[in-house]
């Protein structure tokens, strides 16, 4: 029976309702479609076939970074370095620190990992950090359900949908190191369809100096454009597009090391015209780098438990540099040529000879043993040819090192729930990649492939739950790869599981490893006059390398406790490499092979707990054992990894975070960095506000970042960002 | 005189005396026969074996044996007795609150009890709390149509000690914003009765946004839960029939009130997808039904 209090509001409710009464009745059975099916809902946390770490929009704001690598700190095992200043690379356990070749990164399931040189251009990323919604980590290998080159893991980003962005947002964000970032979004509705144009701006000066106390030339700039949508067509069918375009500029030092650099204590070399023109020709190799791309995506659900999915991505990225480079004219020389062809080693030690490293002929000629010292008359002819130079200086011409990718890509993806036991994804990937410079492919490398994958989830007993999943991938210039993978779950609890994964992965060899055909085309030469116009240095891919191999597994437990609002996840792992392609890829010394292997063995581990509706700590950390064949496979991997996190909402509208980041051994360097931000919203109308927040991050070692020349001057960067929305 | 007035009223009170295992005329009054409107009488049937109740379809004639008693199903049904048998004793079940709230001093006039089908805010709000036990602020978009059932929501928040923010929905494809600034301040959505913003065209973007944003919607009523809301309470055709009879065995008074009896259903894959343990439907009938704001 109703009680008093409850029959006057009734009453009220009644008495003062002026409105029309609904036609609706409750007697019928609404014919309401099935939004949140079986296909569309996500993969609860203790069903994932392996470790997944998701950084989520409040975790996004709370670490105040400004792009995505540095938000990978938050995830266990992740390594995050920067090369030749700007160029950050993100690889997961190891290897090579100065390549990032063995993750797999998707925006919005469009991969941007790029086959021509096997890399992530992290700043040519056109995706606002403010539009994404979160971003899911799978660490280990998943080549079984993302295709080759997944193969320590995958990074997924997943942007914010148009239609929950409505409105307009105005930010800037300022500070030390030349930080000064834009962002402009605006999210409207035209017809059936939500959009959202954003609009970004990022620029920064880089690391201070190097260790020598010099300054780095590796500021940059990056432009970029994202317009998304969705349609609803009907309500069983929806079609997602985006389009976008980035400019961006990278400052780089002079990109050329000369075979004779002008050193003064060549013989004749000081005063001369050589010495003095060569020394003082240093332009820079600055790059600019422009991309772009359209993707669609249509998914029909033809039942709740039977969806199909169609998408379609084009995307182009270039790389514009081009430069002028001096050097003496015997770099143009057929007998140089001949010797580099014999054996580059030897070409190496007659530069070791033009830079003074070596006393004299005579200890040159120590160099060319055995069968070898046939070629050192010709080394001698290089010298004469060199010292005739340097009277009439050295000769210049340019360099253009522009590399241009696009890649076509359509994907059909079908998941269906047979039972509610039994439930599968299988699809097919077809894609074409092409690539194209003068400089590392004299014109034009492509490659078709094929994929086909199925996936196979099923739960036998409530406590039970395997997975079978493979990938069969055939592509032209690498040929037919299979990667299987099985898990099984043992629950205790509903949200509580315990699993074994074993999985198989492969990275194929890139465009570059296996079909570089790499040498300085020049044109416009001026200077001395050269025996040839073929530079003597060729490096060509083998063409025949096999793809890597990765062998993973993993024992794991997944929980989640309701009542406590606290997530785990704990794995101890066991990887392999095998048929790994370790070699460093320089002109003057490209012998790319499959001898490397790599093993990595440990633990790791995340926390995530919402300690209070106000307070939340999270904290991860990784325990790397590694064997790596190849010594620069052996600098990237800490032993000891992590990250630990407080974020506050305080009364007033305020919120705080503070994370500390540490690595003992971040490519032979110690890394420990704490980030602080404060937040301040200003509700000003109903629907509008300001949003305040300083991040400032202070670094508790006094290393270089990752290597020895990436300096700061001072410990201490913060900036400050003001975010209108209305 | 006296002697037949007397008569009359002690003849009066053995026809009350015997109430219990009188066999009434019980008339069931139903715009149509759906699965429900045929679940509800075959319960109400076996709860009143006695009883010889007749169901009226609307538009077909009228039995000649005037009803003791009427059960009206839905809006038509209640309008078409107010209309045809105004002092005949009934229970007006299966009313939603938007149909009936500008009607209500008439509706409340004569032998009338209203049997609500709109969810029991303090029903909703305690399986919220014992779905999602960190809550804190309870998310809901209201309507013009609904905007007179927000101080009942209100006082439920305020009698939990959670906190309500509500938005106004101007128009149905003006959701979007109203929704996303409810989502952003609240814990949960709690689907009320009104079928302005609760219908098949707006549930893709109510259910998406929300689940984008780790948000779950509960309610508004049963059919939405295969949809994708987490859960709600409601009264199944055995339930209401169960409250329906409470009523009549007690004599209908004018009134208004939920069914006394109700269920829950849950959604075991939303909630498995955010890392719930599957919910335990039957359990948490029960303890609801044990809790006092269930009541």
């Amino acid at each position: 029976m109703i009680k008093t209090r409850s029959l006057v509001i009734l009453l009220t409710i009644a008495m003062t309702g002026a409105v029309q009464a609904g036609e609706g009745s409750p007697l019928g059975n609404p014919d309401l479609p099935t939004v949140l099916s079986a296909t569309r809902l996500r993969q609860a946390p203790a069903d994932v076939p392996g470790s997944m770490t998701v950084i989520d929009r409040e975790l996004i704001r709370a670490s105040g970074a400004r792009d995505v690598p540095e938000l990978l700190r938050l995830v266990p095992g992740m390594l995050v370095g920067y090369h030749s200043g700007n160029t950050v690379n993100v690889n997961y356990h190891g290897t090579n620190v100065s390549e990032a070749r063995r993750l797999q990164v998707l925006v919005d399931g469009r991969s941007i990992y790029r086959p021509g040189f096997a890399t992530i251009d992290w700043p040519g990323l056109s995706l606002a950090m403010e539009d994404i919604e979160r971003i899911e980590v799978f660490r280990g290998p998943n080549t079984a359900a993302y295709g080759a080159n997944a193969l320590m893991g995958v990074i997924n980003i997943v942007s914010r949908d148009p239609s929950g962005s409505l409105g307009t947002r105005l930010k800037v964000t300022s500070g030390t190191r030349g930080v000064r970032d834009r962002y402009g979004s605006h999210g409207f509705k035209a017809g059936d369809t939500h959009m959202r144009l954003s609009i970004i701006g990022r620029r920064d000066n880089g690391f201070d100096h190097d260790e020598d106390g010099e300054s780095i030339r590796d500021g940059q700039r990056s432009d970029a454009f994202t317009l998304s949508g969705v349609s609803e067509i009907d309500p069983t069918q929806t079609l997602e597009w985006q389009l976008g375009a980035a400019d961006g500029s990278r400052q780089a030092d002079y990109d050329y090391e000369a075979m004779a650099p002008g050193n003064p204590d060549y013989p004749g070399a000081e005063g001369s015209a050589f010495e003095r023109r060569i020394n003082s020709h240093a332009p820079s190799s600055d790059l600019r780098d422009r991309n772009w791309f359209a993707s669609a995506r249509w998914t029909n659900d033809f039942s709740s438990t039977h969806s199909l999915q169609a998408s379609s991505s084009i995307q182009h990225m270039e790389r514009l540099q081009q430069w002028r480079a001096c050097d003496s004219p015997v770099v143009f020389s057929p007998e140089l040529k001949t010797i580099y062809q014999a054996d580059p080693q030897l070409a190496r030690h007659l530069n070791k000879y033009f830079r003074g490293k070596l006393d004299d002929a005579e200890a040159l000629q120590a160099l060319f043993p055995g069968d070898k010292a046939a070629l050192f008359p010709l080394a001698e002819e290089v010298i004469a040819q060199h010292d005739a130079s340097l009277d009439t200086g050295p000769v210049c011409w340019d360099i253009n090192q522009t590399l241009r990718e696009t890649r076509y890509e359509v994907e059909l993806q079908d998941t269906l729930q047979l039972t509610e036991q039994l439930r599968t994804v299988f699809g097919s990937n077809l894609r074409y990649d092409r690539v194209r410079s003068e400089t590392y492919f004299n014109g034009v490398v492509d490659n078709r492939a094929l994929q086909l994958f199925a996936n196979v989830e099923y739960r036998p007993h409530d406590q039970w739950l395997l997975h079978a999943a493979g990938m069969a991938e055939d592509s032209e210039l690498t040929g037919y790869s299979f990667s299987p993978r099985l898990a099984v779950h043992y629950f205790l609890r509903p949200s509580h599981s315990l699993r074994a994964v074993y999985s198989e992965a492969v990275r194929s060899p890139d465009m570059y490893e296996n079909h570089a055909s790499w040498t300085y085309r020049p044109t416009n030469m001026n200077g001395a006059s050269t025996l040839s116009r073929t530079y003597y240095a060729h490096a060509k891919g083998p063409g025949n390398l096999e793809q890597e191999h990765m062998r993973s597994a993993e024992l794991g437990y997944n929980g989640y406790s309701h009542q406590l609002a606290l997530s785990m996840d704990f794995r101890a792992f066991h990887e392999e490499i095998d048929d790994m392609m370790s070699e460093p890829l320089q002109l003057k010394n490209f012998v790319p092979t499959n001898a490397g292997f790599v093993r990595f063995t440990g633990a790791e581990g995340q926390l995530d707990w919402q300690a209070t509706p106000t307070d939340r700590l999270r904290l991860t950390y990784a325990y790397i054992d590694f064997t790596a064949a190849h010594k620069l496979d052996q600098r990237l991997t800490p032993r000891n990894s992590g990250s630990v996190a407080w974020l506050r909402q305080w009364p007033g509208g305020f919120d705080s975070s503070l994370i500390y980041y540490g690595a003992d051994m971040l490519n032979e360097r110690r890394f420990e960095r704490v980030d602080s931000r404060v937040g301040k919203r200003l509700e000003l109308t109903r629907s509008s506000s300001l949003d305040l927040a300083l991040t400032w991050q202070y670094r508790l070692d006094d290393e270089g970042l990752t290597w020895a020349e990436n300096r700061f001057d001072s410990p201490s960067h913060y900036y400050l960002s003001a975010q209108l929305s209305f | 005189m006296l002697v037949k007035r007397l008569k009359k009223v002690l003849y009066a009170c053995l026809v009350l005396l015997a109430l219990p295992t009188w066999a009434a005329n019980l008339t069931v009054a139903t715009p149509e026969t759906t699965e429900l409107t045929d679940h509800f009488i075959a319960a109400l049937r076996q709860l009143r074996p006695a009883d010889n109740i007749e169901v009226h379809i609307l538009g077909e004639p009228l039995s000649e044996t005037p009803p003791d008693m009427v059960v009206t199903m839905g809006w038509r049904a209640a309008q078409w007795q107010k209309e045809h048998l105004p002092d005949a004793p009934t229970v007006a079940a299966y009313l939603r609150l938007e149909q009936i709230q500008q009607h209500l001093p008439e509706l409340l006039r004569g032998p009338r009890h209203i049997l609500l089908a709109s969810p029991k805010p303090s029903r909703q709000v305690a399986l919220a709390r014992l779905l999602l036990p960190r809550i804190d602020t309870l998310g809901l978009l209201y309507s013009d149509a609904s905007r007179m059932q927000l101080p009942a929501w209100q006082d439920t928040a305020d009698s939990a000690g959670l906190k309500l923010s509500a938005e106004l929905v101007e128009t149905p494809d003006k959701l979007t914003r109203p929704l996303i600034e409810v989502l952003s301040r609240s814990d949960v959505l709690i689907a009320i009765d009104d079928q302005t913003i609760y219908r098949a065209d707006t549930l893709r973007t109510l259910l998406l946004t929300s689940y984008a944003r780790d948000k779950l919607m509960i309610g508004p009523s049963a059919p939405f839960i295969s949809a994708g809301s987490l859960g709600t309470t409601f009264s199944s055709p055995a339930d209401t029939a169960r409250s329906v009879n409470e009523i009549l065995a007690g004599g209908i008074s004018t009134g208004m009130s939920y069914p006394t009896y109700f269920s829950v259903i849950s959604n075991p894959h939303v909630a498995r997808s955010l890392g719930f343990p599957p919910p335990d439907d039957a359990a948490l009938s029960q303890e609801l039904a044990t809790m006092k704001t269930g009541q």
